[in-house]
């Protein structure tokens, strides 16, 4: 279980972490989501060792780390860009950490055949890591990170540099391989799709500060704050006054502001919601209309199936309302 | 709780480690340099107990000596300036390239390192001199000077910066022409950037090589031509005048310290770290015409600079009464009979061998530790370390052994009649090509390397073992190959050293080109080559090292 | 790695192999500081130590000027016992300086009194040379030009651009021929004679290496000029470093243009066996020493009863009558006529 109370990470007159507190189970996948600059790598980092606190405590099982060196927390991270050695070949890469606990030749041929196994690299031991593509030195990097079997496995954007359709494909395994190492792991992104798919609990940063901690469904159910909102993806955040203002529906207990997911808005000429579309984008399977409504605010809106509505025309929408979605207190 | 007490331990022990570490570079040159140095100019400046001003009066208001420090100086920013020019090409194909006879090549650049200046003179008047092969007379001029300089130091350059550039991640070369720059701007614009710390640290050795030119100036420059070097040698050796020698030495001093000052401030500011990738990465074989033009350009160039000089030598080592021959290599192998060499041409090899593994052990050594101590630290102090290490390659030969002479006269220091003297000379010497090579390579090693290791278990120590060593062994070994060379051909600084009578093949050069006679001339001619080839052999030793580890740096 | 290391052990075991050629100490041992040139026939010593059971060690100090400076500079502790190679042109600043012990060898008969120069015999003289100019016997018989004979003869319009000379700031036989100028035309005449050898184009080098190889012609060096500033003994050299042998020497000597050179040995102020150096001076001065200096070291022997080599008394002269300059004068004035001789002719 790592605990931590009261951390403060500052750089100069920089305040990168903010008096935080922070419990991780064993077992547990913590995801730290954030825009850059909001403090999640400097967590990771502090956690791993390698900055200093200003202030605070780092507990691993109750005992403080704060004079455990970097190389004595038998804590695994997995770099941005990897940071894998250059001067060693796929296997030393992986066999490094297992060097360091001094097993036999044996013992560490076995597990890092093991483990590359398991990241979908076996007989790639004896290459070397100019000759590999974004996605392999990604496996390297994880197979390096997992192979000393480490009490805790950190995640600094890993899947950061790597196009789209790959990473969609890595989270999958990424999340398959943690589930069968079993780690307590912290996996560091500012992509709410990826945090969402590996992630027990996703922790929101914003600048240096706990905006929001959850399951990724409590999250999405109900995010805290706007900015909460908008990070994760929400458009049509209204304030509740607002919305009250022209009749929409509210949701209860009262929060102040309330957002429309926009896939909840169907054309429906009885419907009680007129507003005039502005533009229409066609996007494969629907169409994405921006819409204003009588108050001057602006709302997209999904549409399915139907022959999609002019820009120009008024439109009557009906609300689903499960797409009512609270926001803040 | 952050206890108090932890930052301050970490911080005893980093200056614990770094006491550790200084020790014994800072001990090195405060005996070997600094004491010497210091001792010959209070010798100079305080005669009889009063520090008389007038000689450093007089040095800065004689017209001519000003006229001599000014010679001094812009022939060595325009030597530096037109080497550099001319190697950088030359740095860019030899680490890009593979081709046949590439380690040959590299390995030959390194030659003129270790000629004895005598017999370079040798050569570039017998291509440039009076009825000189070329048909123009260059004696005296600036461009002889410029010619040999490049001739010398264009190692140099090849091996610093090659030594980066061939490691130097090359899509960020690439992001720069895909942005829309064109190969020149590419080059000026992201390579040369990122390659400064090489570029400069070439550019400071040879910068001081030819500020301190003596042989080369005599030789080629002509009687007129005098530098600071040939001033205070004639001042200290020829006149014994101290005083007027002490305020040349402290001009000397000063300039030279004053311009590594400014460039290591410079350099601070520019560093930063690289993704420095294995040389298979960044390799390639010509393959468009472009390229293959390139190469053949620059191999048609290292031909005619290296090769023609060179040459020369062998054709003259050859060109007996009864035309070409070896009747010379014969005499150097039954040599004892010679009555000039007095030792057998053998022995002078294994004398010169040795005092090179010595001086290369030595300098990697201490310049190692050197090394780290700049590469790692940031503070002022390391900063004037910095410039100190480098002062002996800009200090004078003569003000160097006169020194010894007067400082190492006691107890366990009392070195003037132990062998020991000569490589350590050597090692003075050799110490700025070791940690100017390594420095950059240290300071350019990505961070995160370091804290990967260490998340992976790997203690301080460990890490510098697993990830610093192998990535600067390559730069280590270049280095000791530089001071072996240094060591193999170092004639200058040691001449004015009160020194055993151990014969090395460079000694043995000189002994037998100051005795009249052919079979002298060809002889000396004949053991120049053998040292070329000598010299040859243990840089492709090195060479070979290139080829081994599978991502070797 | 482990390969890297593996070098570095080989270059150690190298080292160390060669540092390990430690006999069993003699009983005592001498220090003879010298000049780079002597340093090479060492060899010379080993009669002595046949003869003596005192072991020499060499310590070699650079050219004569040099050689002459850092036992000056280390006055009071010595580097050596013995010092050898100080010549006439450093003279005075050896016996200004102090730094010897004065010792009349009983073998110092043989010395003929105008080579002693020091009679307080603080040094001894032991050989001495000629340092002339050399002319290149094909040249002038090809050009059909006559070889000149006299100093003066050197600045008329048919010898023009024939002439190098060492500069005498950097060239100990450079020196001793401004020395030659100096005593043949005087205080008052010698630089105008200089500024028409510099209008008739002669040329300076830095050292006699670089005149001998490179500038003349009549050596292996093939330069482009006939006339160089070199020893008597250079011809006889060239006979016994013939390649192939040669009957006639392809150099002569311009005996009237001749600077005498005398070496000197001397016991150091500070030295731990003052009997044992005293015993080397008396050996250097033996036949059998005095007759092995020609052909090594191509010097004349200081006694002139010891018969000269047979390539010595065919190839080369050794003048009657010498220029010369009283040691005191030219230490007085070698920085002066220096700076002077360098206005006129460099500037």
């Amino acid at each position: 279980m790592l605990e931590i109370e009261g951390l403060t990470v500052t750089y100069g007159d920089v305040v990168a972490i903010d008096n935080l507190d922070l419990t991780i189970e064993p077992g547990e996948i913590v995801s730290l989501l954030g825009p850059s600059g909001s403090g999640k790598s400097t967590l990771l980092r502090a956690v791993a060792g390698l900055e200093k606190p200003t202030a605070g405590i780092l507990r691993w099982n109750g005992g403080d780390l704060a004079a455990i060196p970097v190389h004595r927390r038998g804590f695994g991270l997995m770099f941005q860009d990897y940071a894998l050695f250059p001067h060693r070949t796929v296997a030393a890469n992986v066999a490094f950490g297992l060097e360091m606990m001094h097993k036999s030749r044996a013992e560490i041929g076995e597990r890092v055949d093991t483990v590359l196994s398991l990241v979908g690299l076996q007989g790639y031991g004896d290459r070397a890591i100019g000759h590999l593509s974004g996605g392999q030195q990604q496996r390297v990097a994880l197979a390096r990170a997992i192979a000393p079997a480490p009490r805790l496995l950190m995640f600094d954007e890993p899947l950061g540099s790597l196009d789209r359709s790959l990473r969609d494909r890595l989270v999958v395994e990424l999340h398959d391989i943690l589930d069968r190492v079993g780690a307590t792991s912290i996996y560091v992104t500012h992509d709410q799709q990826e945090a969402f798919a590996l992630a027990d609990r996703v922790v929101l940063l914003h600048d240096g500060r706990i905006e929001q901690v959850g399951s990724p469904e409590e999250l999405w159910s109900h995010p805290r704050s706007p900015f909460a909102a908008r990070f994760l993806g929400f458009r049509n955040l209204v304030p509740t006054g607002n919305a009250r203002a022209m009749g929409w529906p509210t949701p209860s207990p009262v929060t102040d502001h309330v957002v429309y997911r926009a896939d909840g808005f169907s054309p429906d000429d009885d419907g009680p919601f007129v507003v005039t579309t502005r533009s229409r984008t066609y996007r494969g399977d629907h169409h994405l209309l921006v819409v204003t409504a009588a108050d001057g605010t602006e709302l997209d809106v999904v549409v399915r199936g139907e022959p999609a509505p002019e820009p120009g025309r008024q439109l009557r929408l009906r609300l689903d309302p499960s797409a009512v979605v609270p926001v803040g207190e | 709780m952050v206890t108090a007490s932890r930052p301050a331990r970490a911080r005893t022990s980093r200056i614990l480690g770094t006491a550790v570490v200084a020790a014994l570079p800072v001990a090195f040159i405060a005996v070997f340099f600094v004491y010497p140095v210091g001792s010959i100019l209070w010798r100079g400046m305080v005669p009889d107990g009063r520090f008389d001003p007038s000689p450093l009066t007089r040095v800065l208001t004689d017209p001519e000596l000003r006229r001599v420090a000014w010679f001094t100086l812009w022939q060595a920013a325009a030597s530096t300036l037109v080497t550099l020019v001319v190697a950088l090409p030359g740095a860019y194909v030899l680490s890009h390239y593979r081709f046949r006879g590439r380690s040959l090549i590299r390995a030959a650049v390194t030659i003129p390192l270790i000629l004895p200046t005598v017999v370079v003179g040798v050569a570039f008047l017998a291509l440039a001199g009076p009825d000189g092969a070329l048909g123009v007379d260059l004696k005296g001029s600036i461009w002889l000077i410029l010619f040999a300089h490049v001739f010398y130091n264009y190692a140099v350059v090849v091996r610093t910066v090659g030594g980066l550039w061939g490691h130097l991640d090359p899509r960020m070369e690439q992001a720069a022409r895909v942005l829309g720059a064109c190969r020149v701007r590419a080059c000026r614009q992201v390579t040369l950037p990122l390659l400064r710390p090489a570029i400069g640290a070439a550019a400071s050795i040879v910068f001081l090589f030819s500020f301190t030119s003596f042989g080369v100036i005599l030789l080629l420059g002509g009687p007129r031509r005098a530098t600071l070097e040939v001033e205070i040698y004639r001042q200290t050796a020829q006149l014994l005048n101290l005083p007027l020698a002490a305020a040349l030495a402290i001009v000397q001093l000063v300039g030279v310290f004053v311009i590594l000052t400014v460039y290591a401030r410079h350099q601070e500011r520019r560093t930063v770290e690289l993704n420095l990738r294995p040389s298979v990465e960044v390799e390639r074989i010509p393959s468009t015409r472009g390229e293959k033009r390139l190469v053949f350009a620059n191999v048609v160039f290292m031909a005619a600079l290296l090769f023609v000089p060179l040459a020369v030598l062998v054709e003259r080592s050859l060109r007996t009464a009864g035309g070409l021959g070896f009747d010379y290599y014969r005499a150097l192998g039954n040599g004892a009979s010679n009555t000039v060499l007095a030792v057998a041409p053998t022995e002078a090899l294994r004398n010169s061998l040795s005092f090179a593994a010595i001086t290369a052990v030595l300098a990697l050594v201490i310049g190692g530790l050197a090394a780290s101590l700049v590469g790692y630290g940031r503070s002022r102090a390391t900063q004037w370390f910095d410039s100190l290490l480098m002062l002996p390659l800009g200090t004078s030969a003569v003000t160097v052994g006169f020194g010894f002479l007067i400082s190492l006269d006691r107890g366990v220091l009392d070195l003037r009649s132990e062998p020991i003297i000569i490589p350590l000379a050597h090692t003075l010497v050799a110490l700025p090509f070791v940690i100017r090579v390594m420095v950059p390579m240290i300071r350019s090693i990505d961070p995160r390397l370091r804290e990967a290791a260490a998340t992976l278990g790997a203690g301080p120590v460990r890490v510098w073992r697993e990830i610093d060593l192998p990535i600067v062994a390559r730069a280590g070994l270049v280095g000791a190959g530089f001071a072996a060379a240094v060591s193999l051909g170092e004639f200058g600084a040691t001449t004015f050293i009160v020194r055993p009578n151990v014969t090395t093949l460079p000694v043995a050069i000189f002994r037998l080109l100051s005795r009249p006679g052919a079979m002298n001339f060809g002889m000396a001619m004949a053991m120049s080559v053998v040292l070329m080839v000598v010299t040859a052999v243990v840089m492709l030793f090195v060479e070979r090292f290139r080829a081994g580890d599978i991502g070797s740096f | 790695m482990r390969r890297i290391l593996l070098v570095f052990v080989g270059f150690s075991m190298i080292a160390a192999a060669c540092g390990d050629d430690s006999e069993p100490a003699p009983t005592t041992t001498l220090t003879l500081v010298t000049n780079d040139a002597f340093s090479s026939v060492a060899h010379l010593l080993d009669g002595f130590t046949a003869e003596t059971g005192i072991e020499i060690d060499l310590l070699a100090g650079g050219d004569a000027g040099s050689m002459v400076n850092q036992a000056i500079l280390t006055k009071g502790n010595p580097l050596g016992d013995v010092i050898y190679g100080i010549d006439n042109t450093f003279l005075s600043r050896v016996l200004d300086a102090e730094i010897t012990i004065p010792y009349e060898s009983p073998n110092a008969t043989v010395i003929p009194p105008d080579l002693q120069l020091d009679t307080t015999y603080n040094v001894t003289a032991v050989d001495f040379g000629d340092v002339c100019i050399n002319y290149d016997k094909a040249w002038f018989a090809d050009n059909g030009v006559a070889v000149p004979e006299t100093l003066a003869q050197l600045i008329e319009p048919a010898y023009a651009g024939l002439l190098t000379v060492e500069n005498p700031a950097t060239s100990s036989p450079g020196l001793a021929f401004v020395l030659a100028t100096i005593s043949e035309f005087g205080e008052d005449g010698w630089l105008d004679y200089w500024q028409a050898l510099v209008d008739n184009d002669v040329e300076v080098v830095a050292g006699w290496d670089e005149a001998y190889y490179t500038s003349f012609s009549g050596s292996a060096g093939a330069g482009p000029r006939p006339l160089v500033v070199s020893y008597a003994s250079s011809p006889p050299a060239e006979v016994i470093f013939a390649d192939p042998p040669v009957t006639v020497a392809p150099t002569g000597v311009m005996v009237q243009s001749c600077f005498r050179q005398i070496e000197f040995i001397a016991i150091l102020d500070g030295t731990d066996d003052e009997a044992a150096a005293r015993r080397l001076i008396d050996w250097w001065l033996s036949d059998s020493l005095q007759a092995e200096l020609p052909l090594n070291y191509f010097v004349f022997p200081i006694n002139p009863d010891v018969p000269l080599p047979q390539e010595f008394v065919d190839h080369t002269v050794v003048p009657d009558d010498p220029h010369t300059i009283d040691p005191s004068l030219i230490a007085e004035n070698r920085e002066r006529w220096l700076d002077e001789w360098t206005t006129t002719v460099l500037r």
